[in-house]
């Protein structure tokens, strides 16, 4: 297949499909967009949720003794969140919870702002650049 | 991790940690978009919709037969139920 021709391919979204489509030059609607041939391999480039917890050791998840796919370093950020969430729960009957709540939000905003500034880096690291002035 | 919590939560049980957990780490993917992975499928012939799984949270980018392929801007007029 000549490279021009999968250039005149096209994706979009739409009710949670991707649909992949030969954009034609014609003036026709039926013709404009039409499927692609059998067997082309489509790769999509994505952001995904990490996979859930669950309670047996292994299995389609989490197991006690496995660990979550996010970067480590942000693993103590869900313990967290979840202790947030059970100061939440006993407001009504623990005079601590709202400080410990505000306490452990504040936490996790902080590794959310973290996780977001290592997700944009794509692991390239920040170049730290420093210009010299030279005389000529 | 079940473990940390209950230091703080010694009354509660493992099932509804897990959940905490388990919401926790949904939020922190989608905020952070952190996971970027490759997800594969070979087409069917003249079907141009395919269902996207459940763990996808955005699409990225688009490859077609090995190239990089362009996100159309808008939909085409004539839509179909396919």
């Amino acid at each position: 297949m000549a490279l021009t021709d999968q250039l005149s391919y096209v994706w979009w979204i739409d009710r949670d499909a991707i649909a992949i489509s030969k954009k034609s030059d014609t003036s026709s609607l039926d013709d404009k967009y039409t499927g692609p041939p059998a067997g082309k391999e489509v790769t999509l480039f994505i952001t995904k949720y990490d996979e859930v917890f669950i309670s047996a050791t292994t299995g389609e998840g989490i197991g006690i003794d496995e660990e979550p796919n996010i970067p480590t370093e942000f693993h103590r950020a869900l313990v967290d969140r979840a202790i947030q969430q059970g100061y939440e729960m006993s407001i009504g009957s623990n005079p601590a919870a709202p400080q410990a709540i505000q306490l452990f939000e504040s936490k996790w905003e902080k590794a959310i702002k973290g996780g977001r500034k290592y997700s944009k880096t794509n692991r390239t690291g920040s170049a730290s650049y420093a210009i010299r002035p030279v005389a000529f | 991790m079940v473990e940390l919590v209950n230091q703080h939560h010694p009354d509660v049980g493992e099932q509804q940690i897990r959940i905490w957990l388990n919401d926790a780490l949904r939020e922190f993917s989608r905020r952070t978009k952190i996971i970027k992975k490759a997800y594969t499928f070979d087409t069917n012939l003249n079907e141009r919709y395919y269902g996207l799984p459940e763990y996808i949270i955005e699409v990225n980018s688009v490859d077609y037969d090995g190239y990089k392929i362009p996100r159309l801007i808008g939909k085409p007029t004539k839509r179909d139920i396919t």
